[in-house]
Formats: C-alpha cells, sequence, structure tokens
C-alpha cells in the first residue's frame, strides 16, 4: 500500500538510514517517484546525511588507546607500560572500580584506558 | 542474533584481554565522537569513553543479547554523558571548540546545528549518522519507538529549516 504524504515524510529519514523494512522502502519510492514534494523532501534529507557526517568525520578522534594485560597486580600493568611510580599511581586512579563491589583479584585481567599525546 | 559481536562479548566477559582491545578498537572513535557532540570538551569526551569501556567490561557478563553490541555500548555512554553533563551543566550549551570542528565547511555545519536543541541534536545524530534503527534508538535513549519517530519528524524538520535559512 502507497503511503500518504505524511507517512511517507516519517519514513525519510529510516529509509535514508537504510534501517526502513523493504516493504516500507518501497513504499516510499512509489510514493516520491509521484509526489515531487516529499521527493523533495527526500532528496534534503540525503544531502543532510552527507552534510552531518561530513562533519562528524571531520572531528578528531579519541586521545584514549587501551592497554590490556592479563592476570597480574597492577604494579605488572605498570611494567608493562614501562612507567615510573606516578604512572602507577594515575593507572590506578584510572583503573579504580566502586567501592561498592569487592575489590579486584589478581585472577582478573586488569583493563586501563591510557592517554596517549596530548 | 549470535554474531561476532556477541561471541566478542563473552570472551570479555570470559577476561580475555584481547577481546576488550578489540572492542575499543571497534568502538572507541565512534564513541568519542558522540561524546564530543554531547559534551563539546575533548577532555570530558576521554573521561566518558574511559568510563563507558570499564563499565562495558564490568557489565559484559550480564549482556543478554536483548539489544545488538553498539545499541548496548550507546546506551551505556549515554549514561555516562549523562553523569558528565550533572558534573559540568553548562557545558551541552556551549560552542563546539573551533580546535575540535574541522575545516570551514564543518565549522559552519555546526554552527547551524547548534541552533536545534541538545535532544534534537543528539537523535539526529543517531539517526543519520550512526545509522540506528527506531527500535535501537528507543532502547539506548530509553523512549518508545513511537516517540523516536515523532520526534525525528519533527527534528528533521528543523535542522532541514536551518539549513535551507542558510543557503
Ligand atoms: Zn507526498
Amino acid at each position: 500500500m502507497e503511503p500518504s504524504c505524511e507517512e511517507a515524510l516519517e519514513l525519510v529519514p529510516w529509509v535514508v538510514n537504510a534501517t526502513a523494512s523493504a516493504e516500507e522502502q518501497c513504499g516510499l519510492y512509489r510514493h516520491i517517484a509521484g509526489c515531487r514534494a516529499c521527493r523533495t523532501e527526500f532528496v534534503q534529507s540525503v544531502v543532510l546525511q552527507r552534510r552531518l557526517t561530513r562533519a562528524v568525520q571531520a572531528l578528531p578522534t579519541g586521545g584514549v588507546r587501551p592497554v590490556t594485560e592479563l592476570a597480574g597486580p597492577l604494579t605488572s600493568l605498570v611494567e608493562a607500560l614501562g612507567g615510573p611510580a606516578i604512572v602507577a599511581q594515575a593507572v590506578r586512579q584510572a583503573i579504580e572500580l566502586p567501592r561498592t563491589r569487592p575489590a579486584l583479584t589478581v585472577n582478573i585481567p586488569l583493563v586501563a584506558t591510557v592517554r596517549v599525546g596530548t | 542474533m549470535g554474531t561476532g559481536e556477541e561471541r566478542l562479548l563473552k570472551r570479555i566477559a570470559a577476561g580475555e584481554s584481547p577481546a576488550m582491545r578489540d572492542l575499543h578498537e571497534t568502538y572507541a572513535d565512534r564513541l568519542f565522537r558522540y561524546a564530543l557532540l554531547r559534551t563539546r570538551d575533548r577532555q570530558l569526551a576521554e573521561d566518558v569513553v574511559q568510563e563507558t569501556m570499564l563499565a562495558a567490561w564490568r557489565s559484559a557478563s550480564a549482556y543478554r543479547g536483548a539489544s545488538s553490541v553498539s545499541t548496548w555500548l550507546f546506551g551505556i555512554c549515554r549514561h555516562k554523558v549523562a553523569d558528565a553533563l550533572r558534573r559540568c551543566p553548562q557545558a551541552e550549551t556551549r560552542p563546539l571548540p573551533e580546535a575540535v570542528a574541522g575545516d570551514a565547511s564543518a565549522i559552519e555545519f555546526w554552527e547551524t546545528f547548534d541552533h536545534l536543541q541538545p535532544d534534537d541534536r543528539e537523535l539526529l545524530l543517531l539517526v543519520f549518522h550512526y545509522g540506528f534503527s527506531q527500535r535501537e534508538i528507543g532502547q539506548i535513549m530509553d523512549v518508545p519507538v513511537g516517540t523516536v519517530k515523532s520526534r525525528t519528524f519533527y527534528a528533521r524538520r528543523r535542522l532541514q529549516a536551518l539549513l535551507q535559512g542558510r543557503s
């Protein structure tokens, strides 16, 4: 069944982001083949998506990198990082778990994220 | 689902460090940019991603596959952003720092985008950049699908009008 203009416009974002069902997509395409106003909205939305995605991709990525070390106390994690005692302190804070939880045992993998660069 | 992502989470829950690194490699940058656009602060965004990854690691064993892994992670990240914004409420309304905003056309785009309410901005990001479905966004934002649909309808039109006004 072909959607009305209102239904078609509601579908536009989800067809543009490719998460609408095949049936919804077909319905919208059938509708905009014969409705110039909705076709314009559709085209504008494709452009909107392009521009948004381009702008997001121009953003920096995070300076956080994971450091994972298996089965060892914090000191071995720090050794793996090649850092001095002051680094141990920073790492300890970075991976500190909520106090309400039981303390980590040494057999749980230690996971920390360490900032690199500036 | 039974996807590679689910297997990845099982490995994380089982304590496999390389699995945690894989999760980070797949998602850290996507989450960072989302957090950056929400908090408008590089440092805050990095903290949010760190907290999200740690929370994911701690709760991987509780993951039941009710949502996709990316939906689950964005849901966690969104909570971490909300925590950060509670600590720093003015963050959300300040402009995106030029140092991170990108080239001239990106800066112009963000200036227009910033005229929207923060809720609309978040929604449009999730729809048009991250490509989540109505159901996934409902799970991430914890709202009914009908609400996602109608809010997206209006948010898109508002952004469209703003973009048109500029060109
Ligand atoms: Zn129409």
